[in-house]
């Protein structure tokens, strides 16, 4: 019944019992009314382009969700549709103190069965429920722990039951997210519907986050005024690591993995280039069982040996505890009215959706005889798999579940469907139901617990679909809290921080962040060197008329080994395959290969891969500007590698776009990215790549002595591909010789593309780094830098130039330095490798136990 | 009876190790029908760290 001038409603029809927008009675509810009296405001098409709005700029700042298995790959794009959820401020103040009651009474139990035991004692709670879960971590028991409250961060699944109340569908303890997508969600809403936004007093977020930063602050144990905070990740490859990285750069807090971390002493220890720096408090997202390889799962490369030691001694605080991935527990349900009872002396205020637990006679052979209209699910595994729905079983499949049920019926629990509410989705132009599913979030708080006021809400992908999860391509909404009269303004996200551990030096920067920046500074080297030849390369190709054919031209044929032994790709042209064929005969063959081959390692497709790999895992740092060219240069990659038999045009152009693309990334690096956040690090990557890349380019282009014509032809295109021929001629006139190629690419000290220059660089540059001595002595990579720089600058080019008498093809001392300088260079690398990232290497474990976690 | 238990382990490594995390599970716990009457652990080197406690079982760790 369309209440507003628009037709909003006109097209939108609710099978279902419990739709979001009507009350009882069939009445709109007044708030939606107001919402949509406001969208009257905005015009025509005007929620679809809002809608595009947000879809751009959700692109734009890189928000993504990996999917496992998803065949297009990691970072699928966080869909977040413009239509957003509502709840009145009165109800939701019911929800509030539900989700409170019930966090403190997990929090209870959590305490409890780790520790006293009571519940179990007193029948109250059936041993199987908690010691028959796999989350329940013996080696976690009898820990003392100093923070009043155990359970710190808790998040609750929330769906709307046929009574028309909020009903709690499922716990979630262990490590819950969530919380980055809702403050993406809300930043990217308001921003493009700010008049709405404003006009429907809705309850602002960053109240809820001062106080996770307060939470994370007065954890510490002892009592810091600034302590040392750190988010743990599992890494880039994780579902929800966007979220991980968002989070740690919106707190300031460094992200980390396992390996960043070290036990020593009886203390946690986070590696950084300067040495070791304690740790207090460890935000964790890393599953339960894979924090302590020592203590619990030993296949584990997330987490750190030791580990649970230190909380035992009560050094660092984990939020949230090992172990609490025990309260993620649908066995629960049944019995958390009697446990409210019991610690509370109160009812639960929020439903819970009804469930059996097969563990108890009665329960046991309801759920066989009602098995096609319930789900089963086990007690233990609600994250992903194993969701048994009834209806859609074959009875083949039934008899299996019901065999497992009667096999360990302890195992698992029976519920209910789960009756959704829909909620309108704006699909091109029109409004749909969706059935829907909303998290709420909440944090120990100075005085019991506080609860976000919103929340993250996943709708279905369509109108017909029953399950909501993000595994499955669900959709999300920002999650607004209305009420009657506005809001008192809350400053936007700003506090002071507390942290001394904001990254605010080199000496701070974690272990692993400075080697990826490292990594990231060499792969984008080699990908614009190797771009650049590959191009200059590929435009002489287009000159020869068969492609496919043993070019005529020598000087081609140079060029073509050339490629090869820059980029590594051997045998390609510069020896013969191992079958005997050459591929100087099928040079076009050989060319789209190491441009497009990602699986044949040093190809370009191989190199951009591994450039991409070492930028994501540091997304944390990055401005928006360089998402975007990031991007920008991974379409551009996937359209060449998508189409069907390139032509060398078609090659020619990508390379172009593709280097401009590159340059502005680099620029932009360098604008964002400070020195003390590990800057440093990526220039020493990136000159040292492009001074080992020259040296190949050299050695393959000038240590042979050819005729005339060849030889002039080589150095014009060596300086073409080091992006060098207008410098010369500026500073040489146009005849092309060899002495002042040299000069220019090799010995000046003032021209920055010149090796001398970038060894000089180089030379400044690692002094700076922690370790690097700045009185008398140098230490290793310095000394090693040191040599190489002397040696250039003691040669001249009329001697390099020269051959040996009697063997007349090869520049011997040329020859000899570069393959020098490529030695030294090798060994800087190795050096300072060893120096600052060796205690990257990973921990390794000896035994493996017999107990399967 | 009195009964006289020795237990070693060796570690050997192809590269040298800067540091290595161990759980020894070896003190005998006293129950029904044991008694332990003297119990001596010794590691070479010196363990830069070292603590004890029970777990959840009541074994000594």
């Amino acid at each position: 019944m369309p209440t507003t001038t628009h037709s909003w409603l006109t097209n939108y029809r609710t099978d279902n019992r419990y739709d979001e927008l009507f009350s009882k009675q069939g009445e709109l509810k007044p708030y939606w009314k107001k919402l949509f009296e406001a969208f009257d405001t905005l015009g025509d098409n005007a929620l679809t382009a809002r809608q595009k709005d947000i879809d751009w700029l959700l692109s734009e700042n890189g928000v993504t969700y990996n999917v496992y298995n998803d065949p297009k790959g990691m970072h699928r794009p966080w869909i977040l549709n413009v239509m957003t959820f509502v709840l009145h401020q009165k109800e939701w103040e019911t929800v509030t103190a539900g989700i409170q009651q019930r966090a403190e009474l997990l929090n209870l139990i959590l305490k409890d069965i780790y520790g006293e035991g009571k519940l179990i004692n007193k029948g109250i709670l059936p041993h199987e429920v908690i010691y028959g879960h796999r989350g329940f971590l013996r080696q976690c028991a009898g820990i003392d722990y100093h923070t009043e409250k155990l359970l710190s961060v808790y998040a609750a699944d929330l769906s709307r039951g046929t009574d028309g109340r909020l009903w709690i569908v499922n716990d979630r303890t262990e490590a819950p997210s969530g919380m980055g997508y809702s403050l993406e969600n809300r930043a990217t809403v308001s921003k493009t519907m700010p008049e709405i936004y404003s006009r429907m007093h809705v309850q602002g977020l960053s109240g809820f986050f001062q106080e996770l930063n307060r939470m994370l602050v007065n954890a510490c144990p002892g009592r810091k005024e600034n302590p040392n905070i750190v988010i743990l990740t599992p890494g880039s490859h994780n579902e929800t690591y966007f979220e991980h990285a968002y989070l740690a750069s919106f707190f300031g807090y460094p992200l980390v993995q396992g390996n960043d971390l070290v036990v020593r002493d009886g203390f946690l220890w986070m590696k950084s280039l300067q040495g070791l720096k304690l740790i207090d408090v460890v935000w964790r997202r890393v599953d339960d069982a894979f924090i302590d390889p020592l203590e619990l799962r030993e296949d584990s490369q997330l987490g750190v040996a030791g580990l649970l030691d230190v909380v035992r001694r009560k050094n660092v605080a984990i939020i949230n505890p090992v172990g609490s991935g025990v309260m993620e527990n649908p066995g629960l349900i049944p019995f958390m009215p009697a446990v409210a009872r019991y610690f509370l002396g109160e009812d639960l205020i929020l439903p819970q959706i009804a469930s059996w637990w097969c563990g108890q006679e009665k329960e046991k052979n309801y759920v066989l005889q009602h098995l096609s209209q319930l789900v089963v699910k086990r007690i233990d595994r609600t994250n992903r798999e194993n969701i048994y729905f009834g209806e859609f079983l074959t009875v083949e499949q039934l008899g299996n579940l019901k065999r497992e049920i009667l096999a360990r019926p302890y195992r698992f629990v029976a519920q209910e469907k789960i009756s959704f509410s829909t909620t309108p989705n704006l699909n091109h132009d029109i409004l749909e139901p969706r059935n829907l599913v909303s998290r709420a979030f909440c944090i120990a708080a100075k005085s019991g617990y506080s609860v976000m006021p919103g929340g993250l809400v996943r709708v279905a992908p369509d109108t017909g679909s029953i399950r909501v999860s993000n595994q499955r391509g669900g959709t999300s909404k920002d999650f607004w809290i209305v009420s009657d009269s506005p809001i008192p303004h809350e400053a936007d996200y700003f506090w002071k921080n507390k942290s001394a551990l904001a990254v605010s030096g080199l000496a701070d920067l974690p272990s692993l962040t400075a080697e990826n920046l490292y990594w990231a500074g060499r792969y984008v080297g080699r990908t614009l060197v190797t771009a650049r030849l590959i191009r200059m390369v590929m435009r002489q190709m287009a000159l020869v008329q068969n492609q496919n054919e043993q070019p005529d031209s020598i000087t081609l044929q140079i060029l073509l080994k050339s490629v090869t032994h820059l980029t590594g790709t051997y045998p390609g042209f510069a020896e013969e395959a191992e079958d005997g064929t050459l591929a100087m005969e099928k040079p076009l063959e050989e060319m789209l290969s190491v441009i497009l081959d990602k699986n044949r390692e040093g190809s370009l497709a191989h190199t951009i891969g591994m450039f991409s790999n070492a930028y994501y895992a540091i997304r944390n740092l990055w401005s928006s500007d360089m998402w975007r060219v990031f991007e920008d240069i991974q379409k551009l990659w996937r359209a060449l590698e998508e189409s069907i038999d390139p032509s060398i045009n078609r090659i020619l152009k990508t390379l172009n776009q593709l280097i401009t693309r590159l340059i502005a990334f680099m620029g932009l690096i360098e604008e964002s990215i400070m020195v003390q956040q590990g800057l440093l690090l990526y220039f020493i990557g990136l000159q040292l790549e492009q001074s080992a890349l020259t040296i190949t380019k050299c050695r393959s282009l000038l240590t042979i002595k050819y005729d005339k014509q060849i030889e002039y032809d080589l150095l014009e295109y060596l300086l073409t591909s080091h992006e060098s021929l207008n410098i010369y001629r500026y500073s040489y006139r146009s005849f092309i010789e060899l002495e002042h190629v040299l000069d220019l690419v090799l010995l000046d000290v003032e021209y920055p593309r010149s090796l001398t220059f970038m060894i000089k660089r180089l030379r400044k540059d690692v002094a700076r780094l922690p370790h690097s001595k700045g009185g008398t002595h140098l230490i290793s990579y310095q000394k090693l830098v040191f040599e190489a720089f002397a040696k250039l600058r003691l040669t001249a080019s009329e001697t390099l130039a020269k051959t040996a008498d009697g063997e007349t093809y090869k520049r011997a001392e040329l020859d000899t330095l570069l393959e020098e300088l490529s030695d030294l260079l090798y060994r800087t690398s190795r050096s300072i490798s060893s120096t600052y990232f060796n205690h990257t290497d990973k921990q390794n474990q000896l035994f493996k136990q017999s107990f399967p976690l | 009876m009195k009964f006289k238990l020795s237990h070693s382990t060796t570690y050997e490594y192809n590269a040298p190790v800067s540091f290595c995390h161990n759980i020894a599970t070896l003190r005998p716990r006293a129950s029904k029908g044991q008694q332990l009457l003297d119990y001596q652990i010794q590691i070479t080197p010196q363990p830069s760290e070292i603590s004890e406690r029970t777990d959840f079982f009541g074994n000594h760790i």
